[in-house]
């Protein structure tokens, strides 16, 4: 039995990557949103440059703010999007 | 006291907004608004589209206003976020 994740990229994540949003089977051993993060560089081309600075991404877990050294067991919906500003 | 939270494309009207929250609302002694305006960066930002993650958005809003609620004994909030 697989579970599949639903992956959902907004602003130049999403440009780069190339799909607004996804479903994906997330492999055994990706634990952290910074596991996820390195996952996401070994998916092809687009992913690798959409996700080839990790660190600035921001990753919403069930549409709350993860850090990066956060679990992602669990989480059925995980959001990825550059870096917010305001104000 | 139970906050609203709108994220909307559409414009409001921070007037309408103020009747509304103080409509039978006798007991409130003052209401203070924020208004958030995009800034022109000195000339250098024409236009800015702001994307939103419908059901986030309203959530992380709803947390803070639900800290703003718990910190001071407010009667009314609230929290009204533009997007396109």
């Amino acid at each position: 039995m697989s579970v599949m994740t639903k992956l959902i990229y907004f602003a130049w994540v999403r440009e780069r990557v190339g799909l607004p949003e996804e479903r994906a089977e997330i492999p055994a051993g990706v634990a952290t949103v910074a596991d996820l993060l390195a996952w996401q560089q070994t998916r092809g081309e687009e992913y690798a440059h959409a996700f080839a600075e990790a660190s600035v991404i921001r990753v919403a877990l069930d549409k709350r703010h993860a850090a990066h050294d956060q679990p992602i067991a669990g989480a059925s919906e995980i959001a990825f999007f550059p870096p917010m500003t305001g104000g | 006291m139970t906050p609203l939270v709108r994220i909307q494309s559409g414009p409001f009207d921070v007037a309408a907004e103020t009747a509304r929250i103080t409509r039978g609302q006798l007991g409130i002694g003052g209401v203070v608004a924020f208004t958030g305006l995009c800034r022109d960066e000195g000339g250098r930002l024409a236009a800015l589209e702001l994307e939103h993650y419908p059901g986030m958005a309203e959530e992380e809003i709803g947390r803070v206003a639900e800290e703003a609620a718990s910190r001071w004994p407010l009667m009314g909030l609230t929290a009204i976020h533009r997007h396109g």
